[in-house]
């Protein structure tokens, strides 16, 4: 894997709810950090794209997956523990 | 008889209640299971349920953000439930009972507004009766809007406010939103206008030179006729507003004039008569110097003639 690789996420949330909130500004907080300028995030509200969801095999929010570089990961919470979601992640 | 409207059975009843209670620890455990750290589950067929304590924080969510917009509104708005009474305020009616000596009891929360309307005396007890008046006829559905406009002086400023009551949904509306809107600069601009109108109209009715103003889009009907015009042509101002000069002047000499008026409208230039004799109708023939302007309005449109005179009678006869 190289220095440039572009990190790609989808991070399935309930837009409001408590959880998807804070997973959506740690998982942010965490590519400014982590992987500037090479990360791409794609938000997914269950509510307005169920179908989505369910092709995703999605069963609870926030649910963030990591779509690139393989392998695909999948981490479910609000992403508070930051080690361990870089870890999740391989970034560390 | 539409039996789905029915209460359960007793049967059933428990069911219904150790489906509750599996709900219950359902939640639970699953808020145990992911530490707390999840909003939604979904079936295997896609639906998804928000679960409770995300459901509360997008209520609290929001609810605060409907507050912050009405709290950043700058009129003084109040939510009356559907009996009359105070449920919430916004920032500025807070703002305006500090500064107002009105903050004692919560800024009326809790308070039944149609209450204090009733219970007013004094100079503002009609008013205030009738606005009670107003609520009740949008509470109760009779009304869809209800607005007044009141004076509501400070001793130190002169205000005026809009109050207007609309309804919560509902039939009947499960409350009212009480709004008052500070309208002291509009009626401030209003009574300054009224008052120039009246010093302009007393600058024309005291001028002596006689003065006379015509519309061009009414067929030169007269709009103004002061008092010098009143002596100089011995035809009073009833008389002759609405009139044209055929009605006042009948005959060649009417003729005369209209046609006049009829081209300083086509050519919109001022016309000077330094020696225009026309007749008085208690003094005869008089000799006059008169002058005729063409008005526009704002669009450019040829919209009025004035026409002053000035009686030269006696300096032509000297």
């Amino acid at each position: 894997m190289t220095q440039r690789t572009t990190y790609q996420f989808r991070l399935y949330v309930a837009e409001g709810a408590l959880n998807s909130v804070r997973a959506l500004a740690n998982l942010t907080a965490l590519c400014q950090a982590h992987l500037p300028d090479r990360h791409k995030i794609e938000v997914v509200d269950v509510f307005h794209e169920p179908q989505r969801a369910l092709e995703d095999r999605i069963f609870m929010t926030p649910t963030l997956i990591k779509l690139a570089p393989a392998p695909v990961r999948r981490i479910v919470g609000a992403l508070s523990e930051t080690q361990t979601v870089l870890l999740a992640l391989g970034l560390q | 008889m539409n039996t789905a409207s029915l209460p359960p059975a007793l049967s059933e009843n428990d069911e219904i209640s150790e489906l509750i209670e599996l709900l219950h620890r359902t939640e639970q455990r699953l808020h145990k299971l992911t530490a707390g750290e999840v909003d939604t589950v979904a079936n295997r067929q896609g639906r998804t349920l928000l679960l409770s304590h995300a459901q509360e924080h997008r209520r609290q969510h929001e609810a605060a953000r409907q507050a912050s917009i009405v709290d950043a509104l700058p009129m003084h708005i109040a939510l009356l439930d559907a009996r009359g009474i105070v449920v919430s305020v916004n920032d500025a009616w807070r703002a305006f009972a500090d500064s107002n000596c009105m903050s004692d009891d919560g800024w009326g929360v809790g308070v039944s507004y149609l209450r204090v309307c009733d219970a007013a005396c004094g100079a503002n007890a009609d008013g205030a009766q009738h606005v009670g008046t107003g609520i009740r006829a949008v509470l109760s559905g009779e009304r869809d809007r209800f607005s007044i406009e009141y004076p509501c002086h400070a001793p130190d400023q002169q205000r005026w406010f809009l109050m207007t009551v609309t309804p919560l949904p509902g039939d009947p509306p499960t409350g009212v939103v009480v709004v008052h809107v500070n309208i002291s600069e509009r009626i401030q601009a209003e009574e300054a206008q009224r008052a120039l109108q009246q010093l302009l109209t007393d600058v024309v009715e005291n001028m002596p030179t006689a003065v006379q103003l015509k519309s061009v889009k009414d067929d030169f009907r007269i709009l103004i006729w002061n008092k010098a015009a009143e002596t100089m042509f011995g035809v009073s101002r009833d008389a002759a507003i609405g009139r044209n000069v055929h009605d006042i002047w009948p005959g060649q000499e009417g003729e005369h004039m209209y046609a006049a008026d009829v081209e300083l409208a086509s050519r919109a230039i001022m016309q000077d008569f330094p020696d225009h004799v026309i007749s008085s109708r208690d003094r005869g023939p008089i000799h006059a110097h008169v002058r005729k302007v063409a008005l526009r309005d704002e669009r450019g449109t040829l919209s009025h003639i004035l026409v002053v005179a000035d009686d030269m009678t006696i300096q032509r006869a000297a």
